[in-house]
């Protein structure tokens, strides 16, 4: 029974479809680690606690996805990353986030505007709005061009013409002179994807790069920032809440859920044997089969109010196997050396 | 576990508690005494403010020589006692600043709504008046209207009314335009709702929040004007005590009595700029997005 | 079960200048010669991408819009130029549920009202109104106690529920949804999915469903149209389209879908280049500039929606 569309189940069809790669890594050197962050948002309603202490690890060159629902904190994660946190709501309380061995929470401003754009890049959620629309799409690839390496100005147009073909945009020396309302939604995430590559980044970070794009376009852009990675052999984290997107394309996942890494796995493990609660909830509920199906699984309550956590295990209150224990809050626990899961009880259920 | 809705009576007055703490404080404290001097001036001002006195006539304020505690502030050139002309005269502003900014918004914000709700010809005919009224010097249609019809306080504010809609009707045409484009409205619509009910209960009270806060800055626009008018006759009549009257009396003998137009000047400012701050306050306090504060 | 929704070659056409100050005036061919009917308690599936006509269908049919041209037919009646009373009779069998949660309930009114609307529109009075309003609280599996609260208040999946109770107000017998759980987290999207469907059983309704989300509308649909820049390039029984796609735009589209399962291959079909706007389109098929197995023919004439297959209903030169 075929369960999602667009399956290949036709053997015919089946042998044009490319192997799906068993996604494998060599490399097990770790560019980035964070060991409890916390960043809090200071308002007038009281504190939201975005992240509560996140523990994660990426691998030089794997795809990482970090996966969750509204206010899971993943979108904070990233900015965090990269240093843009609105201020002066938003502030990071505690923890460490290394690149490369060192801890970026301690540079100054001036040692993180070297780094960021230049070995960490960015692809925001939303093309049109991170785009000026008065400068030319040339103008704005080749900023960080300018900042970072300082070339003259024929360097820098001839690099700019240069990324552009990489990122597939046709004719790149007539369109560089383009604004971006001239460009339709693939175009211009694939010019947000040429700024983010210009200086040859070793970490890249996309927040939902194609969640504002239509449907086919996403394919484009998922091929795209595939033969980017394994072109220029970069490290990806993917912040996403489409599940769909994670298998396609990560190596390893964590779940995040108010705050909190609930789970983290290699792709295949989570999907296949997930063990927490929650992740096991959010596969559950993904909309599959014809009409006529049983209802989908719905995980019961709904999210809580970002100012007011639950004690303890954040999902309890949802999860069908609470005990009295979830008051306190568990501690990641190991299934495996890549596989970790924040709950009691995940050896019975 | 303390849970949101179990102490809903309790978070609310911490609601108030807090809305109280982000209150501008001086501001607020300036509105205030305006409102008590307007409705209380029979009991706060210490003498009658019409009640000329020749005697003591031109005394300075009590802190300089010659002034006495009779007249804290001193006395003008017919004897009238200045403070008790300021207490008073706070009632003109307050009449003046509130049913001009009522009458100016009312009208401004209902033309802005019909325009943005209807477009086309509507919006079209609604513009160009709004183009032919802003080309106008309120002086001019104010001199020409008051000569019409006589000066009182009653006339001055229909001349504010007539001249300062203009102000809101742009601001509220562009929000009522963008409300009409989004999805309630289109739901208003299946539900049933014909056109004035829409306007009525859909559009205008979301166009609320933007026309208080342009009340508001406005309240200190129209005491100005207000003290214009008096200053150059066309408003409320002597002997009645207005701020800007005691401007237009006092200008002549600012060399040697510089407390008659001073303090009347000072009270103008303090309220025009009590006014704006309420209003900016208010502008940054109803904006959603101001919610994250550190 | 008779056809309640009837639609013959539907156009609507927007004027749009173009042209920075020249206000040269073009068509933006929103839809374009569209026809399709839907049977009683059925639910037909409209997908497609972004411009490609199926949210102005929806409006079409709810008079949101006036049709340039063509006829919307509801059980019968020809009801393409209803105004007035006839029109608000209308409104009582067909209703919408739209896409997005923050948008579709005016801020300033209490729940209860915003449900009610329909009603006190049409001079029911308040003590009745609140007696429905409950039950449809409780259709909805609302608490209660939601009536007198503000939108603001509840979550977004919640909101839904409330466009829901709403549309369900005046007992109508069609309700479009365009899009409504697009802007929901997974959890939600569930829950509300299952209320669609459920209500459907219920109440014996039928459903226009637009969406651009696949699985979706795959879950929900018994049939399923496919629209490309103004157009409806597939037309068939939900199984059928997605076992056996024959328009390749169909078969790109199914293949985009990344499945949540990283063992499933799906087939790669990449299109090249981006979606085609309505705004002047080219003479023959819409889709030829990215079509992987274009011919000649394709360039110049356009391909009418022929049936290849029971019930199965495609617009391309290849399956003729």
């Amino acid at each position: 029974m075929v369960e999602y569309p667009g399956a290949v189940q036709n053997k015919e069809l089946q042998m044009k479809a490319p192997n799906s790669e068993l996604r494998t890594l060599n490399s097990e050197e770790t560019i980035l680690e964070v060991k409890d962050l916390q960043i809090h948002f200071f308002t007038d309603r009281g504190v939201i606690r975005a992240v509560e202490g996140v523990d994660f690890s990426v691998r030089k060159q794997e795809v990482w996805g970090l996966v969750g629902e509204s206010a899971s904190g993943k979108s904070v994660i990233g900015q965090a990353l990269v240093g843009m946190v609105s201020k002066p709501a938003g502030r990071i309380v505690s923890g460490e986030i290394l690149f490369k061995g060192e801890d970026l929470l301690k540079k100054d401003s001036r040692e993180l505007r070297k780094i960021r754009g230049n070995q960490i890049a960015f692809i925001p959620q939303d093309p049109t709005i991170a785009l000026n629309p008065l400068l030319s799409i040339g103008f704005q690839i080749g900023e960080a061009f300018k900042y970072h390496r300082s070339l003259n100005m024929n360097k820098v147009h001839e690099q700019v013409i240069d990324v552009m073909k990489v990122v597939n945009i046709p004719s790149p020396e007539i369109r560089v002179k383009d604004y971006p309302h001239q460009l339709s939604g693939g175009l211009k995430q694939r010019v947000i994807i040429a700024t983010a590559l210009s200086c040859r980044p070793d970490l890249l970070i996309a927040d939902e790069p194609t969640s504002a794009l239509d449907v086919t376009i996403q394919t484009q852009i998922i091929k795209l920032i595939r033969e980017i990675q394994d072109r220029f052999q970069m490290t990806m984290i993917l912040i996403t809440h489409n599940l769909g997107l994670v298998a396609k394309m990560c190596h390893r996942v964590a779940v995040l859920y108010c705050g909190r890494v609930v789970e983290e796995a290699p792709v295949r493990e989570l999907f296949k044997d997930p063990k927490h609660p929650y992740t096991r909830g959010l596969l559950a509920s993904l909309p599959k089969g014809e009409k006529g199906n049983v209802d989908l699984y719905t995980i019961p309550g709904q999210l809580p109010n970002p100012l007011y956590h639950p004690p303890g295990c954040h999902f309890s209150p949802r999860c069908p196997h609470v005990l009295k224990k979830c008051q306190e809050i568990p501690p990641i626990d190991r299934a495996s050396e890549d596989h970790g899961i924040r709950c009691w009880r995940w050896r019975e259920i | 576990m303390k849970s949101p809705e179990d102490s809903r009576g309790s978070q609310q007055r911490l609601k108030l508690r807090k809305l109280f703490r982000r209150i501008p404080k001086g501001a607020a404290s300036i509105i205030l005494i305006l409102l008590l001097c307007a409705v209380f001036s029979p009991w706060l001002a210490p003498h009658n403010p019409i009640e000329q006195n020749l005697g003591a006539a031109l005394k300075p304020p009590f802190w300089q020589g010659g002034g006495t505690m009779d007249h804290l502030l001193g006395t003008d050139n017919l004897g009238r006692d200045i403070l008790s002309r300021i207490i008073y005269g706070a009632r003109i502003s307050v009449i003046v600043g509130f049913v001009g900014v009522i009458l100016a918004g009312a009208v401004g914000t209902l033309l802005g709504v019909i325009a943005g709700y209807f477009g086309g010809k509507i919006d079209a005919v609604i513009m160009r008046l709004t183009d032919i009224m802003l080309s106008l010097p309120f002086i001019l249609v104010g001199i020409a209207i008051i000569g019409a019809i006589g000066p009182s306080l009653t006339n001055v504010v229909i001349v504010l009314g007539i001249t300062q809609w203009v102000g809101y009707t742009r601001i509220i045409r562009f929000e009522a335009m963008s409300l009409s484009r989004s999805e309630f409205i289109e739901m208003a619509v299946i539900s049933g709702c014909r056109w004035w009910r829409i306007l009525l209960v859909h559009i205008l009270p979301n166009v609320l929040n933007s026309a208080v806060v342009l009340a508001t800055l406005d309240v200190g626009k129209m005491i100005i004007i207000e003290a214009a008018f008096s200053f150059l006759g066309l408003g409320v009549k002597p002997p009645t005590a207005t701020w800007g009257a005691m401007l237009a009396d006092g200008r002549l003998y600012m060399t040697v009595a510089w407390w008659i137009v001073t303090f009347p000047g000072l009270a103008i400012f303090a309220t025009v700029l009590a006014g704006n701050l309420i209003g900016d306050w208010l502008r940054d306090e109803l904006d959603p997005r101001h919610q994250l504060k550190a | 079960m008779g056809i309640l929704l009837q639609i013959e070659n539907l156009k609507k056409y927007f004027s749009i200048e173009s042209g920075f100050l020249r206000k040269v005036k073009v068509d933006l061919r929103a839809v374009d010669d569209v026809s399709f009917t839907i049977e009683e308690g059925e639910t037909f599936g409209l997908v497609g991408e972004s411009g490609c006509g199926k949210t102005t269908i929806g409006k079409l049919v709810l008079k949101l819009y006036e049709a340039t041209s063509g006829k919307i037919l509801f059980r019968g009646r020809d009801v393409t130029h209803f105004q007035g009373t006839p029109l608000d009779e209308y409104r009582k069998d067909i209703q919408a549920v739209f896409q997005n949660p923050y948008a579709s309930l005016n801020p300033r009114m209490r729940i209860w009202r915003l449900i009610g609307e329909p009603l006190i529109v049409r001079g029911w009075p308040k003590k009745k109104v609140r007696e429905k309003v409950l039950e449809l609280l409780e259709l909805v599996m609302l608490p209660a106690d939601c009536g007198p609260r503000f939108p603001h208040e509840m979550s977004a999946g919640q909101r839904q529920q409330i466009a829901i109770a709403r549309a369900l107000s005046v007992n109508p017998k069609f309700i479009v949804l365009d899009e409504p759980t697009s802007l929901l987290d997974v959890s939600a999207q569930a829950s509300i999915l299952n209320m669609i469907v459920g209500l459907q059983k219920k109440l014996e309704l039928t459903y226009l469903f637009i969406s651009h989300n696949l699985a979706v509308i795959r879950f929900l649909s018994n049939r399923v149209g496919v629209m490309y820049c103004g157009k409806l390039v597939e037309l068939a029984d939900s199984r059928k389209l997605y076992v056996s796609p024959r328009h390749p735009y169909t078969q790109a589209l199914l293949a985009s879908v990344p499945a949540p399962d990283p063992d499933v291959q799906t087939q790669e079909i990449i299109l090249e280049g981006d979606v085609i706007s309505p705004i002047n389109p080219p003479e023959g098929c819409r889709f030829y500039s990215r079509c992987r197995d274009r011919m000649e023919d394709c360039k110049k004439n356009e391909p009418p929606l022929k049936e290849i297959g029971p019930r199965h209903f495609v617009s391309c030169h290849l399956s003729s």
